[in-house]
């Protein structure tokens, strides 16, 4: 798939704060990146200034071709006391957007929203339906980019469900490609194609999530009386240990049952012992480490 | 731009968001005009002209209100900026915005008040009261620069309208008696545009000096609410 957009060493600091330091990476056409990072990583730095809200302070963001962009920075944002049809039309009028009815009508239904009360003002929607209302708002020109930050935010299990499934529609049907940034890395992860992991300021891991499934191996995991002493014992069999906390976590080169014969041999009480897959979760934060 | 306009006036109509103001400016309109019901003369025109200058420019909120500060305060300009990812152009529409729709409130208050008027006694004033709003246009259009100023500068709209009807009610009587007692001296009282409303003479000439401090300071404001917006995030 060829580039949407090449972003090369952007920066951006307020005052002396570093928000963003040189910070490259490319999009592909139709792609859904997921943006992932702590609080104060720069994530919605970067989400600003490539929706156009703020300047960088240097580098480049080039296009290959001159898109159309629809964004939902941190919480939507909508006139309250108009309905739903009153919001959309009204951005209809502004974008300029012929058969505004049809239109509105079209993304009402891609966001679920077609059975809402017509009269209903925007300010008496639930959180779900609001954030659904700036979805309708930022796609109703079919943008070819979509910036979501933190859509799932305040969303009940079903709502997130929802937004996936929203996601998904406007990538396989209308070709919009989507950059997400988001807190909840398990839901993140059914979702993009891509990571981009970022850490103060800075990319630390640009990862497709095939590659991915290949960085979180299984392991596993035990406890025991004395876990110095089995360290000790299962280094001697020329197992790698990695201690995290009270336990201890291996490689799966030997079973379970293996493990727990010589231990026993070692006259080492194992307290705990189990099979475990690192997750998403567990990879993001050995990166952050 | 056109698209804007087309957009703004249908948000105006669902919100109804100058029905109150405009009730108001109609409502005053027939109070004055009722008031000066016994005045037959020729200088009537004047009158019904002066008799608004304090009152017309509280009226300059709802504007301003609507085209700058309830879309900063909602951060619903996020929502045309990143659409139109230009700023000069969202501002300039915006401004313009701002002080059309102020002059036509000076308009709509004027005219309406000389044409209750008419009713009332008879007298036409038309002529005279268009001479007066071409004479004060300019130092009503800074009073409106500043309001949308304010309006662009605050972050919450509750804020802007304190600040300026403080500065619309109370400002330049206080500069006046501050600058009189403390350098004795009333050299700035041309430059105080709300008192000067009161002040215009149409038998004199147009560009006084008045006048080219008040679009001297129309630019300034426009100038400097550019350069607040242009970097301002809205968050």
């Amino acid at each position: 798939m060829p580039n949407l957009l090449t972003i090369e060493h952007i920066s951006k600091s307020y005052g002396k704060q570093k928000a963003l330091d040189s910070v490259s990476f490319s999009i592909k056409k139709g792609e859904i990146l997921g943006l992932v990072g702590q609080n104060g990583a720069g994530k919605t730095t970067l989400i600003r200034i490539l929706s156009g809200l703020i300047s960088k302070d240097s580098g480049s963001v080039k296009q290959a071709q001159n898109y159309k962009i629809g964004s939902i920075i941190e919480a939507p944002v909508l006139y309250p006391n108009m309905s739903a049809v009153d919001n959309l039309t009204y951005a209809a009028l502004q974008i300029g957007i012929k058969e505004k009815e049809a239109r509105i009508a079209e993304v009402l239904s891609l966001v679920g929203l077609s059975h809402v009360d017509k009269k209903k003002k925007v300010k008496d929607f639930s959180l779900g339906m609001r954030q659904r209302m700036a979805i309708a708002l930022a796609i109703l020109d079919f943008p070819d980019f979509l910036v979501l930050d933190e859509p799932v935010n305040g969303l009940d299990p079903s709502g997130i469900k929802e937004m996936r499934e929203i996601i998904h529609n406007l990538r396989d049907n209308y070709g919009i490609t989507v950059l997400i940034s988001s807190h909840i890395l398990s839901e993140l992860e059914l979702v993009v194609d891509r990571f981009i992991i970022m850490h103060k300021g800075r990319i630390i891991k640009d990862i497709e999530k095939s590659a991915l499934s290949s960085q979180v191996e299984e392991k596993i995991v035990l406890s025991t009386l004395d876990n110095k002493l089995a360290q000790k014992a299962l280094s001697d069999l020329g197992l790698e240990i990695i201690v995290q906390g009270n336990k201890l976590c291996l490689s799966p080169e030997k079973s379970v049952q293996e493990l727990i014969l010589y231990l026993l041999e070692q006259n080492i009480d194992i307290t705990d012992i189990y099979h475990a897959g690192s997750s998403f979760e567990d990879y993001y934060l050995s990166l952050l480490d | 731009m056109l698209n804007y306009i087309k957009a703004d006036c249908y948000r105006i109509r669902k919100e109804r968001l100058s029905l109150v103001s405009l009730g108001l400016l109609i409502a005053f309109a027939i109070l004055f005009a009722f008031l000066y019901r016994e005045d037959h003369s020729n200088q009537v025109g004047q009158s019904l002209v002066m008799v608004w200058t304090t009152l017309l420019p509280l009226f300059f909120v709802t504007p301003a209100k609507i085209f700058l500060g309830e879309d900063l305060t909602n951060r619903t300009i996020n929502n045309i900026l990143v659409k139109s990812q230009n700023r000069l152009k969202v501002f300039t529409y915006k401004w313009l915005m701002t002080l059309v729709v102020t002059w036509l409130y000076i308009l709509l208050a004027l005219l309406l008040t000389a044409f209750a008027h008419q009713m009332f006694t008879g007298v036409a004033s038309y002529q005279t009261v268009l001479a007066y709003i071409l004479y004060q246009l300019p130092i009503y259009t800074v009073i409106a620069s500043l309001c949308a100023f304010i309006f662009a500068f605050f972050d919450k709209i509750y804020q802007s309208y304190m600040v300026y009807i403080i500065i619309a009610l109370l400002f330049d009587q206080l500069a006046n008696l501050m600058i009189g007692m403390i350098f004795k001296t009333d050299a700035l009282a041309p430059y105080l545009m709300f008192n000067q409303l009161s002040q215009v003479d149409i038998d004199r000439a147009y560009f006084t000096s008045t006048v080219l401090v008040a679009i001297l300071f129309t630019v300034l404001y426009t100038v400097m609410a550019y350069m607040l917006f242009e970097k301002r995030e809205f968050k």
